[in-house]
């Protein structure tokens, strides 16, 4: 999805002042410590995403659910570390309840923690809600597929609920199967109402994924505004929409939007991002150091994005090979042994990236366009 | 690697809607458990009865009954409710022996659903609240209206039968001790702070079923210094940790050799509101052989709009030009924006509602199996909960000194005990299954006819209202809004035939107060309140006004 060969494009016209301003605030707080970067977002009352912010802190005091939620919501690591804090609190108090266990292996799973959320999953029964699920999604992330599909399946025949599908999915347009993975995610739609328009939004952003995975620009920024009218404010949506215009050559607007989004967020990957579309090399250094912030929090859910982050640069970080190889270790599945792969190509180490290669398409369904390019640039034969 | 952090965001919790009611309720919109708010897609109850008045002509009423989101009077207008009708002749079903001959009835009654094309009561709003209804499939034909809420309307249909029609909120209807029944099924939803996504055996917890305090149970048993708890406005407690089972081995007994009533007789619904659905309608327009077809079948039913649906009525930016809406304007020409069939498909269907008490207590309240009429493709799994719940209810009756029709091999007390296989739980529920369940007097057959008593199997399968528009509608001939209809469903579990005293008991045995008063149990009070908390009224819309 990162765009490697992508060289410097002209800084955006009329942009220049605001990002300065930008910038200067970014360095001064991360000079300063941990604290908010960047100024708020400019807002035209609220949006879906602030009116679901909103209820959800007013309810987050001592619940952790909650404290989860916004974090899940938000993607802050700040807000993760909170909710950590809120589930340790419901544990000494309350002690392992069926509840918190299972939250706490969401929590785990969703930072990459997969030994941690395995631990607590071993503890609760199947027929819990949504531990089944979970515990294919663990399948999925340690790369046993089959295992992933077949939990899947199952959680589809029994109730089909949209996540469900969804997750299926996801599964097959990994395995190249755009077609079924669009179809799935119709299905998945069908399944939600419109007291759940968030998950509609989020099924309609992975459906634009699909088009945007397959070089259909239009198609995708459809879907990722169909997804912005069911779920405004998003900045998860905002970030894809930011993405394809950049794509669609609508450099300035990307830029522009990319910018709010940054001031929102402070997620390093989108400063990367706009670095690389508003030609900003400088800015590397600012998404470098939130990297390194995040990375000293939660490592393990940081790591994947550092890599992808330093593939993305003109020149290999020192220590990337070592990095792609500690988190193929933590989470061995075929995208981990991909970035892998991708890291030995840009240390010139072709061979290398050539075993990798070759072991996920012998061992593992993974046929994304990713795999095709690195294949392409491994000179590996496509796969039959 | 933003892949990896959407899929990640699969995760984040959504709180789904939901209140405790009397039946059917998929868990995701229960409000029982601790996690769910009420939603407007509950639904309570499903009332039909034929019109007292005969000065018209036959008519029934229909009424269906659902939370009160947002409130009393106005409705979530993301809500599609549906009254659905099939009339057709009463059949007499022969005599049945077998767990075959029982499947085999399900599966002709599953075959005849299949051929049914039932007309509906299609109700939608609008946010300046009023209502949209549709009259769809009728005999005598299709009209829509858009009308007021909360007033008691007259329509007119196309073949100009005269049509009364409610929409909006009254008093609830249901009176009912449901603190009462959910102690007798030991659900901890009810008492406890147990969540949806709590394990299955956190709701109905593994302790027998029962009528009757049972000694050591204090999961369950009364609380005198909380009394309050489990009940609407009171406590709920966090369930405690470790197993919740029951290791006793008889029922509580006070000093007087009273046993201690689960029940409490009193009405849990009092002072609540619920919207409503009440359509008054003549037979001959129900059918086109009103002679023939004297069976109302009508079930509700609740839908959300799909979100699909919503994102298509969110106007695009950018006005159109002139020539654009030129254009539109003749597309739309050639589009049926009020085909019926396309306004449902942008629906998805919540919750179903036909017989009281069917769902609660046989089909634990599981989503999937939300099939309404067509419940037939549960028939096997009837019969294991009827034999699930027999094993509680059944020595409970025993205790008391009345007689069962549920064979529970003379066991002292309350079983909890489970089936796997229909064919081994059918002994034990045969003859509860297939007795004839006695009426208290003839009242229900005003005009003396020829009319078979009902049978348990029939009444539960299908899953609808079955109204004999040549009775009063009295439940199980259809349900009148003063039935104490909860009451009459543990009669059931009553030997018919000579349970009561050697006597034949009817299914108004269990609401007398003078059979409790004569039976060794505290209190000494029906299970459930006699009458509702509001009069109910004697004209069109029959429910009491809201509080």
């Amino acid at each position: 999805m990162v765009n490697e060969g992508a060289g410097r494009r002209g800084r955006g016209a009329g942009g220049g002042r605001r990002w300065r301003f930008v910038l200067f605030a970014v360095a001064a707080v991360v000079i300063a410590g941990f604290l908010p970067i960047f100024p708020a977002a400019k807002k035209h009352g609220p949006t879906d995403y602030d009116v679901e912010l909103r209820s959800i802190d007013s309810k987050i005091a001592a619940k952790p659910l909650y404290a989860y939620q916004r974090a899940s919501l938000t993607g802050d690591f700040d807000d993760f570390r909170a909710a950590e804090r809120a589930i340790d609190d419901a544990f000494a108090k309350q002690g392992p309840t069926a509840d918190l266990l299972l939250l706490r292996a969401q929590f785990n799973f969703k930072l990459h923690r997969l030994d941690a959320a395995e631990r607590d999953l071993n503890v609760l029964e199947a027929e819990i809600p949504g531990v089944a699920a979970l515990r294919a999604d663990l399948a999925f992330q340690r790369g046993q597929y089959d295992d992933a599909r077949r939990g899947y399946e199952r959680e589809i025949s029994i109730a089909g609920k949209w996540d469900d599908y969804a997750r299926l999915a996801y599964l097959q347009s990994r395995s190249g199967d755009f077609a079924a993975a669009d179809r799935s995610y119709a299905q998945a739609e069908e399944q939600i109402s419109v007291k759940e328009m968030r998950s509609y939004a989020w099924v309609e952003l992975q459906r634009g994924l699909l088009q945007f995975e397959q070089g259909h620009y239009d198609a995708a920024l459809a879907h990722y505004h169909r997804a912005e009218k069911a779920y405004s404010g998003y900045w998860l949506i905002e970030e894809h929409i930011a993405e394809v215009l950049d794509k669609l050559g609508k450099t300035k607007e990307s830029i522009a939007l990319y910018e709010t989004i940054v001031a929102r967020t402070h997620n390093p990957e989108y400063v990367n991002a706009l670095a690389r579309i508003a030609g900003r090399a400088d800015l590397f250094a600012v998404a470098d150091r939130l990297n390194a912030a995040r990375f000293a929090i939660y490592p393990e859910a940081a790591i994947g994005h550092m890599i992808r982050d330093a593939l993305a640069r003109p020149l290999p970080r020192p220590d990337l090979v070592q990095l792609a190889q500690r988190n193929a270790a933590l989470r061995p599945n075929a995208e981990s042994k991909l970035l892998l792969a991708r890291s030995y190509l840009k240390v010139g180490d072709n061979a290398a990236a050539r075993r990798l290669v070759d072991e996920i398409v012998k061992t593992t369904p993974w046929r994304t366009p990713e795999l095709a390019e690195v294949m392409r640039r491994a000179g590996v034969p496509p796969a039959g | 690697m933003k892949r990896a952090l959407i899929v990640s965001l699969l995760c984040i919790a959504a709180a789904l809607p939901g209140r405790a009611a009397d039946h059917n309720d998929p868990n995701s919109v229960n409000s029982i458990f601790s996690d769910i708010p009420v939603s407007a897609a509950d639904l309570y109850d499903m009332f039909g009865w034929p019109t007292d008045d005969k000065s018209r002509g036959d008519r029934v009423v229909l009424a269906l009954t659902f939370a009160s989101v947002p409130k009393a009077g106005v409705f979530d207008h993301d809500m599609l409710y549906r009254i659905r009708v099939h009339a057709d002749p009463r059949v007499v079903h022969p005599n049945m022996l077998s767990i075959e001959d029982f499947l085999k009835y399900a599966d002709a009654v599953g075959r005849k659903y299949l051929q049914w094309n039932p007309a509906e009561v299609r109700v939608t709003t609008t946010p300046d609240n009023k209502a949209h209804v549709r009259f769809l499939g009728f005999p005598g034909g299709d009209f829509t209206q858009t009308v007021e809420m909360n007033k008691a309307l007259t329509l007119r249909s196309p073949d100009g039968k005269v049509i009364n029609l409610f929409i909006g909120g009254r008093d609830d209807a249901f009176f009912n001790d449901l603190p009462g029944f959910f102690r007798s099924i030991n659900y901890g939803p009810q008492y406890y702070k147990v969540k949806l996504s709590a394990p299955y055996d956190d709701r109905e917890l593994k302790i027998p079923k029962t009528l009757l305090e049972l000694e050591g149970n204090t999961l369950f048993n009364d609380d005198p210094k909380d009394p309050n708890w489990g009940r609407p406005g009171g406590t709920k407690r966090a369930l405690p940790p470790g197993a919740h089972t029951w290791k006793g081995n008889r029922f509580l007994k006070d000093a007087n050799g009273n046993y201690h009533f689960v029940y409490s007789g009193k009405d849990a619904q009092a002072g609540r509101n619920i919207n409503a659905v009440i359509v008054e309608m003549p037979l001959d327009y129900v059918t086109s052989n009103p002679q023939r077809d004297r069976i109302v079948n009508s079930w509700g039913e609740s839908f959300v709009l799909k979100a699909s649906h919503k994102i298509a009525t969110i106007p695009d930016e950018p006005p159109r030009s002139f020539f654009g809406r030129i254009a539109d304007w003749f597309t739309n020409l050639f589009t049926s924006e009020d085909d019926p069939a396309a306004e449902l498909a942008k629906y998805k269907l919540v919750d179903t509602d036909g017989v009281p008490f069917a769902d609660a207590a046989l089909s634990e309240r599981h989503d999937e199996r939300q099939l309404g009429a067509n419940n037939i493709s549960l028939a096997r799994q009837f019969v294991i909960r009827f034999g699930h719940l027999g094993w509680g209810f059944g020595p409970s009756v025993s205790a008391l000194g009345l007689g069962t029709c549920f064979d529970h091999s003379n066991s002292p007390v309350s079983v909890y005990k489970t089936y796997a296989l229909a064919t081994e739980a059918f002994p034990r529920v045969k003859k509860c299954f297939f007795q004839t369940l006695n009426m208290p007097d003839n009242s229900w057959n005003p005009k003396h006819l020829n009319i078979p008593l009902k049978k348990p199997f029939e009444i539960f399968i299908p899953n609808v209202e079955a109204i004999d528009m040549d009775t009063n509608g009295t439940w199980p001939f259809g349900r009148r809004p003063e039935d104490q209809v909860a009451t009459r469903f543990l009669s059931i579990f009553l030997d018919m035939k000579s349970g009561c005293f050697g006597k034949p008991c009817t299914l108004e045995t269990l609401n007398d107060p003078a059979v409790w008063a004569s039976l060794p149990i505290v209190p000494k009070t029906p299970p459930n309140p006699a009458h509702n908390d509001k009069p109910f009224l004697k004209t069109f819309p029959y429910l009491a006004d809201p509080w």
